[in-house]
């Protein structure tokens, strides 16, 4: 959440944002998330393979905001209050970050099992930007 | 026309939930008819999530993979975009590939049938969802049934198969509509006008058909007008999930086959209603397993309003 993307940036990861596409590593089996550059467990270069994951992990980290988001944001917290930001462990090892949702974040924490969801993650200059979020189970 | 078979169907469902009671205490009544609770969607969802959502549910139940779908057929009334293909985005997201056929059905609650039958017109394999998540102003019956949901369909090799189609279509301006611009539906609120709209398109569409099946899933703005349909046309079993689900726009005639399919029904009339006013009928023989049931979480009525973006300036007792 925050820093401003434009949209050329944006699009150039929709195969991450969309469906959790990672790299899987040809030289260690290791993940990257998202698939693009070396490998984030063996600095291997060029040996990345998109990987579509299940979508299934386990939150290992929490945080909640309740003010102060960033603008493109703020109607989403006037309508639910709080938004939940975590980081998950996806089933296949790799630990990717996202914001909860359909759920009270305060409900949530460490270890519990959450699943990948298409939703709005914000709209600016007109355009919605869909993405991944995590659903409790 | 060849057999079109369906292969697999899914749905989603938004995890809120709010009841006509809680809805009715905050207006001094509820003003929709034959509805007892209704899913809201979250801030964050709108009809492509929502479609995408199903989708999945019917590709999981499919063993037509994505790969092989030669068309993508969107149909809803509340496309969030004005301009701007929301099927396309749809496609993007559920990774289907770049030749893939698209077409969005937009502009009447007929959106769900015509992009059923984009997809049972298609050559080969299709997917075909209808969403919808319509609002009207915060104090009408139809804000009051205003529901949302998805449903979506998978044709390939074996399964149900789609016996006929037929479309009627004859003019009564005003009986649903929405103004450019604009979120809420607005009907001209005659209500004998409207149910003589909803009958007399829906009979003769049937009447087109070579015969009348037992089971009717019509479109169900409320939980009133589809049994007029079934004295009508002298049919006993009617399906819809208004009760359930509230107005499900252009989803509703789906969400009826598969309330008919749970109920054990062997061939059944979709109906396919649009304000305006025009009807698909699709005649499926056969039935599929079917499970629509999903976790909810009840709400109030402020956050109703919250959830959907209504700021009341007056009126309601909140
Ligand atoms: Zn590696």
């Amino acid at each position: 959440m925050g820093a401003y993307l434009s949209v050329p940036a944006w699009w150039r990861n929709l195969d991450g944002r969309y469906r959790l596409v990672v790299g899987e590593c040809q030289e260690c089996g290791g993940y990257t998330f998202p698939a693009e550059g070396a490998c984030v467990e063996c600095n291997a270069i060029d040996a990345l393979t998109p990987t579509e994951p299940e979508g299934t992990g386990t939150v290992v980290a929490q945080t909640i905001i309740e003010s102060g988001a960033p603008p493109e944001f703020t109607t989403l917290l006037d309508a639910e209050g709080a938004i939940g930001v975590v980081l998950v462990e996806l089933d296949e090892g790799v630990r990717v970050p996202g914001m909860l949702t359909d759920c009270d974040p305060h409900d949530i924490g460490r270890g519990d099992r959450v699943t990948a969801v298409v939703r709005r993650i914000y709209e600016q200059e007109g355009i919605t930007r869909y993405g991944t979020k995590f659903r409790p189970d | 026309m060849g057999m079109t078979v369906i292969e697999g169907v899914g749905s989603y469902l938004p995890t809120y939930r709010i009841t006509a009671q809680e809805i009715g205490e905050a207006w001094d009544g509820f003003r929709a008819r034959g509805i007892q609770e209704k899913r809201v969607p979250g801030a964050d969802e709108d009809a492509v999530t929502m479609a995408v959502a199903a989708c999945k549910d019917a590709l999981a139940d499919a063993s037509v993979g994505r790969n092989s779908l030669t068309t993508l057929s969107v149909g809803t009334t509340t496309p969030p975009r004005e301009e701007g293909d929301i099927g396309t985005t749809i496609a993007e997201i559920l990774g289907l590939e770049n030749d893939i056929e698209v077409s969005v059905h937009t502009q009447s609650t007929r959106a769900g049938t015509r992009a059923l039958l984009a997809a049972v017109r298609a050559d080969g394999p299709a997917l075909a969802v209808a969403a919808d998540c319509p609002q009207g102003d915060p104090d009408d019956a139809i804000d009051h049934g205003a529901g949302a949901g998805a449903v979506a369909v998978v044709t390939g090799d074996s399964g149900p198969t789609v016996r006929q189609t037929a479309t009627y279509t004859r003019e009564f301006p005003g009986t649903r509509f929405r103004q450019r611009g604009s979120e809420s539906v607005e009907t001209y609120d005659a209500t004998a006008y409207e149910r003589e709209a909803y009958t007399t398109t829906i009979n003769g569409a049937l009447e087109l058909l070579d015969d009348v099946p037992a089971a009717l899933a019509p479109t169900a703005p409320d939980g009133s007008l589809p049994g007029r349909v079934g004295r009508s046309a002298d049919v006993d079993s009617v399906h819809h999930l208004a009760s359930e689900l509230g107005d499900t726009g252009a989803a509703s005639p789906l969400f009826g086959l598969l309330a008919a399919w749970d109920a054990g029904e062997e061939t059944v009339a979709v109906l396919g209603y649009g304000a305006g006013s025009s009807v698909d009928a699709i005649v499926i023989e056969g039935a599929l397993d079917v499970d629509w049931a999903r976790p909810a979480t009840d709400i109030s009525y402020p956050e109703y309003l919250r959830k959907r973006g209504h700021v009341l300036s007056n009126g309601g007792d909140h």
